[in-house]
């Protein structure tokens, strides 16, 4: 609300505002002018997403803060804060919470760390078979969780390849060695899921470096690392801002490897846990509240030191 | 609740009321019930399909107990493929109208259903054999097998290694065995029955659980796992030993050709002081409020509880309810052991409490 309305009474701003939008639905409906046909245009080109929001977004998530409020358990009922007391007041689910930040924050910068050379390499050089790498990198986005956390544990499991070759050359126990099913190996399955994410985007931003630039820096006799430090990376900064936004809401929602890997109980693994034994639904509807409204938030104010094109 | 009115039903279908005896061509009677709940039911009444939660293709060997059932008596049981907590659901949705005349499952959700007021009074014929703590004294829930938390490990990684065949819970918490073993958490009914067992195995119950908190951090710290899959990983060697229930390690052992039958063995575990560490978790049946074939219903409960029909549990290693009056076969693990360490909880008290005894572990060993 600006404040130079501050003086109008609520009343007459909502007929000003009725009066607007149904203005503007006769724009659309009978448009006048070429700028009229444009909105019209827009409008049309919208509708299906503006459907598709408001069945299979705005509505369910509207039951779901529903169900956390309600005070019966098959049905949404009554009003009660209930959930959100537990929620905010048992330290177990600050802790959850916990879990779910330094690990998703740790592996999103692991991932977006690993991402940037990875994206440099594919962009700035002609690589033998490079789609075959690109299609290598970018084949995990297709994996789900759980499959993920397998391969973890045929890698590094207690009879994983890896796990047996390290135990061969360094003649100690593989089970001493194995470290799938441990809060490490997790992090490595997170950052295997998380990887290919960030490198499709900072590929995009790649695209669009000023190569003219960097090779101005180069014949004025700049090294290929202050090439990048100065001219590169002011350049692919918005793109690295978006790749940390994406890749961490990813590593939050993560949660097929968990249910193999259950080492760190997290967000999304607690949420299941809610609605297992005893069917604690309105806990589950909280958790999930929360976990929305952090994750829009979240999104908001990374979008505002970025230019990157990351949707909410 | 429905008291003991009602559990007389006869026929209600047929216009010959008076028809006692046997009748004429297919109008066999029969006599069902134990003691009060004695009945002769006529096969007039009978359905062409009687609709029983969970009975179904597919696990425990009921498709023989099915078909059998059919055989003598012409009567046709739905495969009906529901979890326990399915048929509690479709219970609740269809309260006013039941579908099914009676449940089977696991004798937790039972007792469940019969909180919330959905099963009638049946004590069928053998009802006297079953152990009084896996039954209910009213005749509403009764436990027709069991499963009991067992331990399966690899003999020829254990071998190698030069373990013994454990038999305590205290013999896992050798580091040779701790590094690679593998558990469920609680949230499973598996995993909590295996908690309570090792609880109860260091002298803890329902109402003091710091033993299996105490016994799960330090397994921890060895090396153990908890996850919920790891049937293919103990084929591969991954894990060396797991623990679930006798009949999942048995139908391993025999069932399974991706490991040798002579690599896998079951075993049950007690207490270091002769406490016991295997408890039952008993799967039964109950007469529904309402079932729409009480007759056919009541006979096929009957059948269940028959050494007959307990026969073809013990075919697919399920350990029936009556296990003492039948002849083991060898592959089972010897009925001296289940002497030894088997033990049951008060299934009521264990519904009301399970969600804080799973919140107090999970919490407590960091799980």
């Amino acid at each position: 609300m600006s404040d130079r309305h501050a003086e109008n009474s609520p009343h007459s701003t909502l007929r000003a505002l009725t009066a607007r939008v149904v203005g503007a639905f006769e724009t659309v409906a009978n448009p006048v002018t070429e700028r009229e046909r444009e909105s019209r245009r827009i409008v049309a080109l919208c509708a299906p997403f503006a459907v598709l929001l408001l069945v299979a977004g705005l509505y369910p998530l509207s039951e779901v803060v529903r169900i956390s409020v309600s005070t019966a358990q098959y049905r949404s009922v009554g009003f009660s804060l209930d959930a959100y007391a537990t929620l905010f007041g048992d330290p177990y689910y600050r802790q959850v919470a916990f879990n779910s930040l330094w690990l998703t924050t740790g592996t999103t910068l692991v991932s977006v760390g690993l991402a940037v050379p990875i994206a440099h390499a594919l962009e700035k050089y002609d690589l033998p078979g490079e789609d075959l790498l690109v299609t290598l990198v970018s084949f995990p986005i297709s994996l789900p969780g759980i499959v993920a956390a397998f391969m973890i544990l045929v890698l590094f499991g207690n009879n994983g390849v890896v796990t047996a070759l390290a135990a061969t050359l360094t003649g100690s126990r593989p089970t001493d060695l194995a470290f799938a099913v441990s809060v490490p190996g997790l992090f490595v399955a997170f950052v295997y899921s998380m990887v290919p994410r960030a490198t499709l985007i900072l590929r995009g931003t790649y695209a669009e470096v000023d190569s003219a630039a960097e090779e101005a820096a180069q014949a004025l006799g700049a090294t290929p690392f202050e090439t990048f430090r100065h001219v590169t990376l002011p350049q692919i900064r918005p793109g690295i801002t978006g790749a940390l936004i994406l890749t961490f809401r990813t590593g939050l929602a993560i949660f097929g490897t968990l249910v193999v890997i259950q080492t760190l109980v997290v967000w999304t693994l607690q949420l299941s846990r809610e609605l297992g034994v005893g069917y604690d639904v309105q806990v589950a509807g909280a958790m999930a509240t929360v976990y929305f409204a952090f994750t829009f938030l979240f999104t908001v104010f990374g979008l505002r030191y970025t230019s990157a094109e990351v949707g909410i | 609740m429905a008291g003991l009115a009602g559990c007389l039903t006869t026929s209600s279908s047929e216009s010959d009321a008076d028809s006692t005896g046997s009748g004429g061509g297919d109008g066999e009677t029969y006599e069902v019930g134990y003691q009060d709940f004695q009945t002769n039911i006529e096969a007039t009444a009978f359905p062409d399909m009687l609709y029983f939660y969970c009975v179904q293709s597919g696990w425990m060997n009921w498709p023989s107990l099915m078909q059998s059932f059919e055989d003598s008596y012409g009567v046709a049981v739905h495969d009906d493929d529901r979890s326990s907590g399915e048929a509690l659901q479709h219970m609740r949705s269809h309260s006013n109208n039941m579908t099914h005349s009676g449940y089977n499952g696991g004798y937790t959700y039972g007792i469940v259903a019969r909180n919330e007021g959905f099963t009638q009074a049946y004590k069928p014929k053998g009802w006297d054999k079953v152990p009084d703590s896996l039954k209910t004294d009213d005749g509403h829930v009764t436990a027709t097998r069991r499963v009991t938390t067992a331990v399966t490990y690899r003999k020829d990684i254990y071998e190698e290694r030069g373990l013994d065949e454990p038999t305590t819970w205290e013999d896992l918490l050798q580091p040779e065995i701790m590094q690679d073993l593998a558990l469920q958490t609680p949230q499973a009914a598996v995993g909590l029955a295996a908690a309570l067992s090792v609880n109860n195995a260091h002298g803890g119950s329902m109402d003091d659980l710091q033993p299996v908190i105490d016994y799960y951090e330090r397994i921890q710290e060895g090396g153990a796992e908890f996850t919920d899959n790891f049937l293919a990983q103990f084929s591969r060697g991954e894990y060396a030993t797991f623990i679930r229930y006798d009949y999942s390690g048995l139908d391993l052992k025999y069932n399974n050709d991706e490991v040798a039958e002579e690599n896998v063995g079951v075993a049950l575990l007690g207490g270091e002081n002769g406490n016991k560490g295997a408890l039952n978790m008993p799967y039964g049946y109950a007469l529904l409020e309402g079932a729409p074939n009480p007759a056919a219903g009541k006979l096929f409960m009957d059948y269940v509880l028959s050494l007959e029909g307990q026969q073809q549990f013990l075919d697919a290693y399920v350990r029936p309810i009556r296990s003492s009056e039948l002849e083991l076969p060898d592959e089972f693990i010897d009925p001296s052991e289940y002497d030894r360490t088997e033990f049951q909880v008060d299934y009521g008290q264990l519904v009301e409490k399970q969600e804080d005894i799973i919140r107090e572990i999970t919490r407590g060993a960091n799980i």
